[in-house]
């Protein structure tokens, strides 16, 4: 094989380069939507809290029963020790919180970027080799597609012991489908453009054309559908979660929502409904009203915005 | 009193930052029964014009000043509700682009009626009554009113439009580059449709197009657009005769007729003005060759000169200007001293023989377990090419003729299903046997549209050395050759250009970056895919002027395909046309131009619209259409459209060495020795004689 079915790794780097200045101007560009600075900052927030949450939280979300006058607090309404109140079982809610808020970012972070790289890359090799490939391609994802998502999920955690990283994997199996579909028929359409076929005239090979010609005109898409990914995959993994079939080792936001149900206090104790309810509503609402303001630039014409 | 006056008007586009002063105080007045052109290059406000006198302005357009009168009644005021009695009803529009103003789920029948019904309260059957009535005069069958858009081929396309534009009898039609896009001869026969038309229901046209020579042709008077600003206003005749202003001048220099061997086309340097503020100087002062410091100073009015209006401020030079204008060192293109061009100078580099690329036509799984011969379409069919070092020859043909694909399976981007094809001696196999790395080094391609062909995320510096980083040459060397070959394709200093965006710079100089790109592997063959027609006219030229140095200089074998025989004749020392998939004729250029023999070449030469408006065409009205290349009738291809053709054309396919006179070869048996009697006057007798065939006219793909 000739060198020109590789990347050099000197283009590559300044390609990774000028991405890199090119994601600075997006993401200032995004930042001037109202909405989408509100959903930066929840963003932002959300990925403070993800790192040092279990470290501020004032106790352990699991391990410490709070006690007041030598009994267990329970469903304690907030106030006192416990800033927003207390489980059935006398656990500080706040520090439930703040701790559950790294395993919704684990799983919403890396489902969705998974989802994203794994559905771009279907897509991208789909569309840009056509016929069998991406015949063999797209069959496997209608058959994701016509699976349903909520009772294959629980039938595979049904038969492991969930973990996060088991979770994640398994959002990222049923997502994918999403953006490779996408991609796939944005990639067709880049494709047929003469720049392309140009490449192909001065001499690239296949890998060199699809990954510095194709992709750089896709990205955009790919990026916005990784975004909504990570919202589905909050959404989901909360809903797995709820379900029973979170990790049981951790405490996430779902795990909450599925704790104060099974207590049969979920109609009094709003203290122990809202924290974790709002939690997802708004890191989710972050992620799509950034994703929204993305959007417009990426659709329907990312070329005109850099000059 | 006029029936359009467009008094003064200026028009504004409200952009991110500046306002885009795309019309400034541009006045003009059409009367009955008159045709008018608007002329001018793009992005010279003539569409912006065209759009508000039918009210449809893009949003973030304004009419700021000025006033537009139709039949005396100010269309600047009128509410949307007005404004839906007047369009369609008084003023109709054709659009461009035929292929897409049409609804494609909808027969064309049942849009020319909803538009009548939409004004006229008649009965389905009285409007279905005037759509075959309007299918009728734009010379479509009127059986077909129930087919859909895709059923129909460009040319038919158009004159669908064209009915629809008729159904209500406007008073003002309104064609906005109504045959850009359309093939000569189809072109040829819509304008000549157009004007008959015209002439028999007296309504008034807006003729729009960047092409002097349809101007030239069609309209009796005439404004040049530029810069958003009026140039030059009069007479058509006497505008294009005798211009005074060196921006008309300029424009029409560009335009090469397809017989001017000796003359070469100029193209005005620079780019277009800067428009977000109003000028303040002659729009066109920086391009002026003529420019002084008075012109920097203010835009001059619209004067007196001969018997038009021009606004320059040098009127009064115009002749000594007019003079100066045709030489091309004027507007500062290095005169290079014309190599004799013989043909044949070097070494064959790139020889074909019998090429051929059939398509399979798709059929059912049935007919394939019976064996059944799948039909194929024969885009090539047997074509013979030889190209000399240093040598360009052009491939001339109309759309669908297979020349696109011809370069395409020359360059190996598609894969030939027969026949040879040897580049220096060396079979095209062996070569990509290897690698394809050898191949590309010696092979290149210049494709046609600069808009498209540049990767929007490459800067030019990446753009031009790719080919080198993949033939794995060291920094060095790249930075070296890329920074040798951008200059050489005119783009000085190379510093300015290396790092700017595909969309930073204008077409021309895109396509510079294109040809810089092939270059830069320094090839032996140069293949180029209509490399400027995407351009505007005055850009062509310049493009032309590289490709012919870098076959005089570098020894380059270059194939120039395109359906723009001006620039053909300008350019190619040798021509091919084709016609559905073979080469009908091939010659020395001035020979074929000059005597061709066979009767689709001298029909196609005979299309060309001629910029000198003395000059009196008869109108090419070559019937039919060419036929379904799926079912090829036997025999030649052009019988059925051929007014020569005997039986012997019918029976058997002639060979290219039927006729022969020295290199000039024709497959014909009966070639051409005068092209007016026998061909233009016969096609306007067989015309009369049997309209109902030109009417059943196959399709194009």
């Amino acid at each position: 094989m000739s060198s020109g079915y590789f990347l050099d790794p000197e283009t590559v780097i300044e390609r990774l380069r000028s991405q890199g200045g090119r994601a600075w101007r997006t993401l200032r560009f995004v930042l001037r939507d109202n909405s989408a600075k509100l959903g930066f900052v929840i963003i932002v927030t959300f990925g403070f809290m993800g790192i040092f949450g279990p470290m501020l939280a004032p106790y352990h979300p699991i391990e410490d029963t709070l006690q007041q006058g030598g009994s267990m607090m329970r469903l304690q309404p907030p106030g006192g020790k416990a800033v927003l109140g207390t489980t059935s079982f006398g656990k500080d809610i706040l520090s439930q919180f703040l701790a559950g808020a790294r395993p919704t970012l684990i799983v919403g972070l890396f489902g969705g970027v998974g989802t994203g790289v794994v559905g771009f890359l279907v897509g991208l090799t789909s569309g840009y080799f056509g016929g069998r490939v991406d015949e063999f391609l797209m069959r496997l994802t209608d058959l994701t597609f016509a699976l349903p998502f909520l009772p294959m999920a629980l039938v595979i955690l049904s038969f492991v012991t969930p973990s996060i990283w088991i979770i994640t994997a398994v959002l990222v199996t049923f997502l994918w489908k999403m953006p490779a579909r996408v991609i796939r028929s944005e990639v067709m359409t880049v494709k047929e453009r003469t720049f392309v076929k140009s490449a192909r005239a001065r001499g690239a090979g296949h890998l060199r054309t699809m990954f510095l010609h194709v992709a750089p005109n896709v990205l955009g898409i790919g990026f916005l559908y990784t975004a909504y990914a990570v919202g589905w995959s909050i959404v989901a993994g909360a809903s797995l979660a709820f379900l029973g079939f979170g990790d049981p080792t951790t405490t996430s936001w779902g795990r909450m929502l599925e704790q104060v149900f099974r207590s049969g206090a979920i109609r009094v104790a709003w203290w122990w409904v809202l924290p974790p309810a709002i939690g997802i509503g708004a890191v989710t609402t972050g992620v799509f009203l950034v994703g929204r303001a993305f959007e417009e630039i990426v659709n329907p014409d990312l070329q005109t915005e850099q000059e | 009193m006029s029936l359009l006056e467009v008094d003064d008007v200026k028009i504004t586009y409200r952009m991110p930052g500046d306002d885009v002063h795309a019309v400034n105080n541009v006045s003009f007045s059409i009367d009955e029964g008159d045709n008018y052109g608007l002329v001018g290059e793009s992005g010279c406000g003539k569409s912006t014009i065209a759009k508000s006198v039918l009210g449809l302005l893009d949003d973030n357009g304004d009419v700021r000043s000025g006033s537009i009168r139709f039949d005396g009644r100010e269309l600047r005021d009128l509410s949307e509700r007005d404004w839906m009695s007047v369009r369609w009803e008084d003023i109709a529009y054709i659009p461009q682009s035929a292929m897409d103003s049409l609804d494609p789920v909808m027969s064309v029948g049942a849009q020319i009626r909803q538009a009548i019904r939409k004004h006229r309260d008649v009965s389905k059957a009285k409007a279905d009554e005037r759509v075959a009535e309007v299918f009728e005069m734009v010379g479509l069958d009127p059986t077909r009113t129930g087919d859909y858009p895709h059923q129909f081929s460009g040319g038919m396309r158009q004159r669908v439009t064209i009915a629809m534009a008729l159904a209500l009898d406007p008073d003002l039609i309104i064609a906005d580059e109504p045959t850009t896009g359309l093939d000569v001869i189809v072109q040829d026969k819509i304008l000549n449709k157009l004007m008959e038309l015209q002439e028999e229901l007296g309504s008034s046209l807006l003729l729009i197009t960047h092409d002097v020579g349809v101007v030239a042709e069609t309209c009796d008077e005439v404004s040049v657009l530029y810069g958003g600003k009026v140039m030059e206003q009069g007479d058509t005749d006497r505008v294009f005769r005798n211009p005074t202003n060196p921006y008309t001048m300029g424009l029409k220099n560009a335009f090469p007729e397809v017989d001017e061997f000796d003359e070469q086309a100029i193209s005005i340097p620079g780019s277009l003005p800067d428009l977000t503020e109003e000028p303040t100087s002659c729009v066109f002062e920086n391009r002026c060759p003529f420019a002084t410091e008075e012109c920097g100073a203010s835009h001059p009015d619209l004067v007196a000169a001969n018997e038009q209006l021009s606004a320059c401020h040098h009127v009064d030079e115009a002749d000594e200007m007019r003079d100066q204008a045709k030489d091309p060192e004027t507007w500062g293109i290095d005169v290079r001293n014309e190599v004799e061009r013989t043909g044949g100078v070097g070494d064959v580099i790139l020889e074909t023989d019998g090429l051929e690329k059939w398509f399979k036509q798709p059929q059912g799984i049935l007919d394939d377990f019976r064996g059944k011969e799948p039909d194929y379409v024969k885009a090539v069919n047997s074509v013979d090419l030889t190209v000399h070092e240093g040598e360009i020859v052009g491939v001339a043909g109309e759309s669908g003729c297979g020349k696109s694909t011809l370069a395409e399976v020359i360059a190996a981007l598609q894969d030939r299903t027969g026949g040879e094809i040897t580049i220096d001696a060396t079979p095209i196999d062996d070569l990509l046997a290897e690698n394809t790395k050898e191949f590309r080094s010696q092979v290149q391609f210049i494709f046609q549209d600069p808009f498209d062909s540049l990767n929007p995320r490459q800067r030019v510096r990446a753009a031009v050395s790719e080919p080198l980083k993949i033939q794995g040459h060291d920094p060095e060397t790249i930075d070296r050759r890329v920074r040798q070959t951008v200059e050489d394709v005119g783009l000085k200093p190379a510093d300015k250009y290396l790092d700017q965006l595909p969309a930073q710079l204008s077409g021309g100089e895109r396509q510079r970056v294109a040809i810089a790109q092939a270059l830069v592997l320094e090839p032996t063959l140069l293949i180029c895919d209509e490399p400027a027609s995407m351009l505007d006219v005055s850009l062509k030229a310049n493009i032309l002027n590289i490709l012919r140095e870098m076959a005089d200089d570098r020894d380059i074998g270059i194939v120039y395909i395109s359906h723009d025989l001006a620039s053909l004749t300008q350019i190619a020392d040798r021509l091919a046309v084709m016609y559905l998939g073979r080469i009908a004729e091939m010659g020395a250029t001035e020979d074929v131009v000059r005597t061709p023999k066979h009767p689709y070449t001298a029909s196609l030469l005979a299309a060309s619209p001629r910029t000198d408006p003395d000059a009196d065409r008869k109108r090419v009205l070559l019937p039919g259409e060419p036929p379904n290349p799926v079912n090829l009738p036997t025999g030649c291809n052009f019988a059925p459209r051929c007014p020569k053709a005997g039986e012997q054309c019918y029976r058997g396919d002639p060979e290219r060495s039927e006729c022969t006179e020295g290199d000039h070869e024709a497959a014909c048996y009966f070639p051409v020795e005068d092209v007016e009697t026998e061909l233009l006057e016969r096609y306007i007798e067989a015309r009369e004689d049997d309209v109902e065939e030109v009417l059943e006219g196959g399709m194009t793909p």
